[in-house]
């Protein structure tokens, strides 16, 4: 089966200190891959396939430029309501994709970390998460996920498909001012249903100070270097011990000694 | 007989020079328009005897055996067009020929010496041929005008073939691309440099502003130079003076300036699809990368074809080639103008640069910092903060040396003499942005411009006299850059204000404490882009401190590795420039060596011990504050 249609979602991210609008890193990967993923298979066969690049929000967002120069030709805006639910206008316009990418998550508004899985359950689309790279097979694509400790798995995907890429896939993200002067933004024309989401939160927001969490006592490790990597690439191996027996005072005193030991308390 | 085969040998080359000519202004003309004026041409003999020689006679080895050798022949050729151009054939001019003759002849002679121990720095190939045919020319012309009636048959067929020899070298050359195109391009280029404030006497020193809403994005192909540094890079004749003042050719860094020039040059030409590649080029390669391998012609992509980005991104913009190059030829231009359009097209800036870049568009810092955080070092030091309405005397612009703990003592320092000189200033607080100095070197010009706009913006929003500032780089691009998008200031560097402040008595200094051997390392953006050598040195003898000198500083100051935004680049090498920089410190036995720049501190201290301390003047100005109070 060939790939014809390839959509990458991008958000408006920003900036965590400045607070200046800008894209989202992990779309941005999303998108970067979906590129190279284009130019292969139009290199490949004659076919011409396209990646739409479509963002749900205002067409005037500054972060959508940045998306631009980092290699988006256009960018199409499905305009979105403040509280309104983007999957039911986002579903609407992504009939008929082979793949859609996207990061794991935005960076602010609602960035629950949902929207790929409620997208593919809508759309009833395939999803792969955690996806580091993509390649295309004779049979569709093939994705490699990541998994925790150096591990990694290669999934072979049933398209349509939701594919989420994970922040750390190995892509060179590439700012360039003039693609960024030659991008077109353009809004989509159809109206997008505005009802509220039944999702969305829509109680006010409260903020408050954070509370100064207490410090976790750690033992300072005096292992080997070869017994860190162990730790660090095997699971079972942790070292520490399991106390079973005994009343609670005597799982207490072994709890003590273990901390005075370790010179984590002086008492 | 002879008289009329060198009228017609006069008339036939000079045809050939002026076809020769035109072939190559086509070339030239295939560049950018620019905008120059006809009348410069007027002023050819002015620059070439006050600010070319200038260059020139810092080797006065080689200056008088060019004054010989080109005046002999200036004078020779210009005889021969009045006597047998015009045929007027007259017994006195042969003399006067002869002498003019005569001197070339010795002049070439030294030629022939230094090309026998040549420096590696000098191009051989063609070059190596010049004394032969130079002295085939004086001596063929020597012989013809002999005072004796009749030569035998024999030897005027020899000299005539001499002189036939000669003159093709000559008037080959423009044509041909060979040597003697030096001449007539590097005259040329005198009268229509690209950059004419040079020979005002004023240092020329900032970047040209690319008009991007026009679509200007830097150097694609050669076409896309201006005509006048097309005709610029012509002007070349090879000398690798620029070669050996490169700090990056001497770390290993696959960049020669001079190669860079050559390989331009290479790309001057229509020819598609000759593949002529630089196999020619009889110089120093770019170090680790083989010659042979690059061809380019007028309208290709100058990168990777014709030159690898590895060798633009190694440059650190310390313009050390161009205060060397006797030809005048803006080195920096050109790898700026290609690194422009690999950044605005490609975003290709390779290492840790895209990073900086994307922190400079985000937070309008290079480190990714808070702005509000830039003044903190200064939170006990009841600093005013400048606002709107607030009128000071001096504003303070600290750049984002204010972030790096070792910086903040110098600009500690520097507000401690600035209370004791009762000064009344202000520091910009978090209305600072950066100056976009460093975008700009990577070639980014649109977060530069879009930064310097916001900057200026501040600045007019405030109300003060002039700006002081510890960082030449900021310095720089203040004071020389921001005025063509509209900012005029006054700006210091602080050794600048804090000498005229001791010279006034404004400030009062005692003696230094200081027993070491002190030597002071010029930043290039204050010596070569700024101009300012005398304000440190007067201000370390002020307070009592000798300066002993490195092998080079001044004006011809070797870089410490930090401009440029080489250290985000960081192109691999041999060694690393600090530690060149170092090791001429530890030469002349220096045990403290004196800054004035953060980029230079940071990259000076990052060599590892044991070598000399890095202290910044305003820091060893303190001390005797400190000392006397």
């Amino acid at each position: 089966m060939s790939i014809k249609n390839i959509v990458a979602l991008v958000s408006a991210g920003r900036h965590p200190i400045s607070g200046q609008a800008r894209h989202c890193r992990n779309d941005s990967l999303a998108m970067t891959i979906g590129l190279a993923l284009t130019s292969d298979l139009n290199a490949e066969n004659a076919n011409s396939v396209n990646l739409k690049v479509i963002h749900a929000g205002h067409a005037k967002n500054a972060a959508l430029t940045d998306y631009l120069a980092l290699g988006a030709s256009q960018i199409d805006v499905i305009p979105a309501l403040e509280n309104a639910d983007i999957v039911d206008s986002l579903a609407e316009n992504l009939k008929n994709v082979d793949v859609i990418l996207m990061g794991s998550r935005a960076e602010s508004g609602q960035d629950s970390g949902l929207l790929p899985y409620l997208l593919a359950e809508k759309l009833n689309y395939s999803l792969v998460a955690n996806v580091l790279t993509i390649k295309q097979t004779t049979e569709g694509i093939e994705a490699l996920q990541f998994l925790p400790k150096g591990k990694r798995r290669s999934v072979k995907v049933t398209m349509p498909t939701v594919i989420v890429i994970h922040p750390l896939a190995p892509v060179q993200l590439r700012h360039a001012y003039a693609r960024q002067a030659n991008g077109h933004i353009s809004q989509f024309a159809t109206q997008t249903p505005t009802q509220e989401s039944k999702y969305s939160c829509t109680v006010e927001w409260q903020t408050q100070s954070t509370i100064r969490k207490p410090n976790k006592l750690k033992a300072k490790e005096n292992k080997s270097g070869h017994a860190r990597m162990l730790s660090a690439t095997v699971s079972e191996n942790k070292g520490g011990a399991v106390v079973n027996d005994g009343n609670s005072v005597e799982k207490a005193q072994v709890i003590l000694s273990y901390l005075r030991e370790h010179r984590l308390i002086n008492f | 007989m002879m008289n009329y085969s060198i009228t017609a040998l006069f008339w036939l080359a000079t045809a050939t020079l002026l076809l020769g000519l035109w072939k190559r202004t086509k070339l030239w003309r295939a560049g950018q328009p620019a905008e120059f004026a006809w009348l410069n041409l007027l002023a050819i003999p002015k620059r070439y005897f006050v600010d070319l020689h200038h260059v020139v006679a810092r080797e006065p080895f080689i200056a008088r055996t060019h004054v010989a050798t080109a005046g002999g022949a200036v004078a020779a050729l210009g005889l021969v067009a009045i006597n047998y151009g015009l045929m007027l054939y007259c017994a006195a001019l042969n003399w006067a020929i002869l002498a003019a003759t005569a001197i070339m002849l010795i002049g070439v002679f030294f030629v022939w010496l230094r090309r026998r121990n040549a420096p590696a720095r000098l191009s051989r190939g063609a070059w190596s041929r010049l004394p032969y045919s130079l002295a085939a020319f004086a001596l063929g012309l020597l012989i013809v005008n002999l005072p004796v009636t009749v030569l035998s048959a024999g030897v005027a067929v020899f000299a005539l073939l001499l002189l036939l020899v000669g003159s093709a070298e000559l008037a080959l050359g423009i044509g041909l691309g060979g040597p003697m195109k030096h001449a007539i391009a590097g005259l040329l280029h005198l009268a229509f440099h690209p950059r004419q404030e040079r020979f005002s006497g004023k240092l020329s020193t900032a970047l040209m502003t690319l008009d991007l809403t026009n679509q200007e994005y830097g150097i694609n192909k050669p076409s896309d130079f201006k005509w006048n540094q097309l005709l610029g890079f012509d002007a070349c004749v090879q000398c690798g003076k620029c070669e050996a003042a490169c700090p990056a050719f001497a770390a290993g860094q696959p960049l020669n300036p001079k190669k860079l020039i050559q390989d331009l040059v290479l790309g001057l030409s229509n020819d598609e699809k000759s593949g002529k590649t630089d196999a020619n080029f009889a110089g120093s390669p770019y170090p680790g990368l083989p010659i042979g391998e690059h061809s380019g012609s007028m309208h290709a992509p100058i990168v990777p074809s014709l030159i690898e980005a590895e060798t633009l991104w190694s440059c650190t913009t310390c313009r050390a080639c161009v205060q060397e190059c006797p030809m005048l030829i803006e080195h920096v231009d050109a790898i700026v103008g290609l690194r422009r359009n690999l950044t605005l097209t490609q975003g290709a800036a390779p290492g840790k640069a895209p990073q900086t870049l994307e922190n400079l568009r985000q937070t309008a810092t290079v480190g990714g910092y808070d702005r509000n955080a830039r003044y903190h070092w200064a939170v006990d030091l009841d600093v005013k903060t400048i606002q709107p309405n607030m009128p000071v005397d001096l504003l303070l612009v600290a750049g984002e040396g204010a972030f790096d703990m070792r910086y903040q003592r110098t600009l500690r320092a520097l507000v401690k003499l600035l209370k004791a000189a009762k000064m009344d200033f202000a520091v910009m607080g978090a209305l600072e942005r950066d100056t976009g100095d460093t975008a700009r070197r990577l070639g980014d010009e649109a977060t530069f411009q879009s930064l310097a706009k916001q900057n200026i913006d501040t600045f007019n929003s405030l109300t003060f006299k002039r700006i002081v500032t510890a960082d030449p780089h900021v310095m720089h691009s203040l004071k020389n850059e921001y005025p063509a998008l509209g900012g005029n200031y006054e700006v210091l560097h602080h050794t600048t204000l804090l000498a005229q402040l001791a010279s006034s008595g404004q400030l009062k200094l005692g003696k230094s404490a200081e027993t070491r051997k002190l030597t002071y390392h010029d930043p290039c953006y204050l010596g070569r882009y700024n101009g300012e050598t005398d304000a440190p040195r007067d201000l370390l003898k002020a307070i009592g401190l000798q300066v002993n000198e490195m092998e080079r500083s001044g004006l011809r100051g070797r870089c410490c590795g930090g401009g440029g935004g080489a250290p985000l680049t960081d192109i691999p090498g041999k060694q690393r420039i600090p530690d060149i920089r170092i090791q001429d410190a530890r030469n002349i036995g220096a045990e403290l060596v004196a800054v004035g720049c953060p980029q230079c501190t940071s990259m000076l201290e990052g060599v590892v011990r044991n070598r000399p301390d890095v202290l910044d003047i305003a820091e060893l100005v303190a001390s005797v504050m400190e000392h006397a109070s």
